[in-house]
């Protein structure tokens, strides 16, 4: 199973070069770039290191149709893959809060990603294309200086509807927050969606945005998971109720606005709920701890390995130039044995 | 006055960084690629350029809000200003080109356009905050990580009420194909526009896209300059009097298909309109004089100065290396 990394939304194109040259001097396949409404365009962070690196993929993590037209997508996922010599990726999604912050809404979303997925795979340097959609038009678009190997082109999916989707028009899937009971059903069900769609599972990637915390100081890293919390499958039943007590989940969602809270003071403080409840769902939900969960992480890895992941993308978060180095010397190795 | 280049937009990025330097090392301001929908994207292409010069200003021309949403202009424009230390210029347009290929029609041309300026000045101005516009709305805009000097704004205008409305918001403007004379005309249009808000029109940053076709002769400089005259704003029916008289003009607006035909053919030969029309098209709307006669060039660039521009984005064709290298020895040196 290969790992990427996902950058967090504070990276400048210079410190992606860093990280990204860096993941890449220690085997890793991926960095993913992420698109938050305050961060710098997802694209423009990776350019610098498609110029510079030589053999590690990027992409940005995930770009919407509805904030983005599928041709101006194309040109940009296009040129860095020129200037990265075929290396680059894109996860498409439905949007979330960069639609919000642009004050558009989501709509029509499958429908949306079809169309999208549509012309970012129709478009080719040898014919031009002419695409009447619902929601999208494209006349007369034949870039031809896209010549190089195409882009990688995943779907953000975590529904049936989308996976299903993913297996008809997709280079792959990327889940999020999936833990490895729900991943093994994911998997199971995308080889049937895969066979259903006339495809293999043999070039079909298969990945799941994780969540790293370890850290050496593992104080720090509980602060740091128990922060983020919210943004954890946004606390859907279905995420945590493989390891939650029924009750709990109830708990957990009754208290949905007191995790928000906390992701938006900046704070590891979940007011009004049981420090016991948090470290249940952080601990099973993400990779945090100290040095001494490296072990435990490795083995979850293996089990995602087994359930049919290719590929992980592993989220860091503060102080990523550590997680990195954490990840290089300790996961890469041992998944590669 | 600033010289700036307009390279071909289907140009790859070593070509630019290529050319891009030695643009830089003959003193021009900046470099331009026009915005178009079967290209690469230009803010991206752009990267490898800002890595390899230290003074050169670069940007594309135009973007439209229409195309892509002002929130969305500002992150790509502040992500190359980062990379590029404050030398990203852009120019945004209320067309046109782009938008028609994705079938978005541009409507409220002047409304739109101003409040795409507006947003990306209130996120230069790095205060977090929303943008509530009758056509554009931003929940949220925080580009704190932006810390460069700020880029440069061009608000691309030609007629009189994107013009006017532009001198009373417009960090800078540019116009496109216009002449001395029409120079002088849109000054007229924006002086008081700028005056209201404290800005000097003499030294307000007022450029021009202008075409050109210096080459070794007369007649192969008019070939290629005939080309692309469809693309010219000077031969539609607003502008075309100011290279020929009315009677002329009637011609050329008959044969207004016959020009986008020989565009789309790249032909010098444009059918039912006389050589003498033409020569007066090509004398007075673009710069194709023969190397032997740059000084010409220099002094119609003396009249663009004169008429109150004070930079000129030449857009370049054939051999773009030898059309900087002529600028960059001959004008830079006259006027820059």
């Amino acid at each position: 199973m290969d790992i990427d990394i996902i950058l967090n939304e504070f990276t400048s194109p210079r410190e992606a070069v860093e990280l990204g040259l860096m993941a890449e001097r220690y085997g890793m396949r991926g960095v993913w770039s992420s698109n938050y409404g305050w961060s710098r365009d997802s694209f423009m962070t990776l350019s610098l290191l498609a110029d510079r690196s030589s053999r590690i993929r990027m992409g940005p993590m995930a770009i919407s149709a509805e904030e983005l037209h599928p041709l101006k997508m194309a040109n940009l996922l296009f040129s860095l893959n020129e200037l990265s010599g075929g290396r680059a990726m894109i996860m498409v999604g439905g949007g979330g809060a960069v639609l919000q912050s642009i004050g558009k809404e989501r709509r029509r979303m499958i429908r949306s990603v079809r169309e999208c997925l549509q012309i970012l795979k129709g478009a080719s340097p040898e014919k031009t294309l002419n695409y009447d959609g619902d929601m999208y038009k494209v006349w007369g678009y034949k870039p031809a200086y896209a010549t190089d190997e195409p882009p990688l082109i995943y779907y953000g999916a975590n529904h049936p509807q989308s996976r299903r989707l993913a297996a008809e028009l997709a280079d792959g899937v990327i889940t999020s927050d999936f833990v490895v009971p729900l991943m093994k059903e994911f998997v199971d069900a995308t080889r049937a969606d895969l066979a259903a769609a006339g495809r293999s599972d043999a070039d079909y990637r298969i990945s799941n945005f994780w969540a790293w915390h370890i850290k050496q100081d593992a104080e720090a890293s509980m602060r740091e998971a128990r922060r983020e919390l919210m943004l954890r499958g946004w606390l859907g039943e279905q995420y945590f109720a493989p390891f939650l007590e029924p009750d709990e989940v109830t708990f957990m969602r009754d208290h949905e606005q007191d995790f928000l809270n906390a992701f938006l003071r900046g704070t590891h403080e979940i007011e009004n709920v049981p420090e016991t409840l948090v470290d249940k769902m952080v601990e099973n939900i993400s990779f945090v701890g100290g040095l001494d969960r490296i072990d435990e992480a490795i083995e979850t890895l293996r089990a995602f390995e087994d359930a049919g992941l290719t590929e992980i993308a592993l989220r860091v978060h503060d102080d990523p130039a550590d997680a990195v180095r954490l990840i290089g010397e300790h996961i890469v190795p041992a998944l590669k044995n | 006055m600033r010289f700036d280049v307009i390279l071909d937009s289907f140009m790859s990025a070593p070509d630019m960084v290529r050319l891009g330097k030695l643009a830089e090392e003959y003193g021009l301001g900046g470099v331009w690629i026009a915005n178009n929908f079967n290209t690469r994207d230009a803010f991206v292409n752009f990267v490898p350029l800002a890595m390899e010069t230290g003074e050169l200003r670069m940007g594309p021309i135009a973007v439209s809000p229409f195309e892509l949403h002002p929130q969305k202009i500002a992150h790509s424009l502040l992500t190359l200003n980062e990379i590029a230390d404050g030398r990203a210029q852009i120019v945004v347009g209320g067309g046109g080109g782009t938008a028609e290929n994705i079938g978005h029609k541009p409507h409220r041309m002047v409304r739109a356009v101003r409040e795409c300026v507006e947003v990306l000045n209130q996120a230069i101005a790095g205060k977090p905050g929303g943008y509530h516009g009758e056509m554009y709305q931003v929940g949220w805009l925080d580009v704190s990580w932006a810390r460069q000097p700020a880029p440069l704004i061009y608000v691309g205008a030609n007629g009189p009420q994107m013009l006017k409305a532009a001198s009373r918001y417009a960090p800078a403007i540019m116009t496109s194909d216009f002449t001395p004379d029409r120079i002088r005309w849109a000054h007229e249009i924006i002086d008081d526009g700028l005056r209201e808000r404290d800005c000097d029109p003499a030294t307000f940053p007022l450029n021009n896209f202008w075409a050109w076709h210096v080459q070794h002769s007369r007649e192969e400089a008019h070939r290629e300059a005939r080309i692309y005259l469809a693309v010219r704003g000077t031969i539609y029916a607003d502008y075309i009097r100011d290279v020929v008289d009315d009677g002329e003009a009637a011609i050329v607006t008959a044969h207004e298909n016959a020009f986008m035909k020989a565009y789309m053919q790249k032909s010098p030969d444009i059918e039912g309109v006389p050589d003498e029309i033409l020569t007066k098209i090509v004398d007075g709307g673009v710069s194709a004089s023969p190397l032997s006669e740059i000084d010409r060039e220099i002094e119609r660039m003396q009249a663009f100065k004169d008429a109150g521009l004070t930079e000129i984005a030449l857009c370049v064709y054939s051999d773009p290396e030898r059309a900087i290298r002529t600028i960059g020895e001959h004008l830079v040196p006259a006027l820059g």
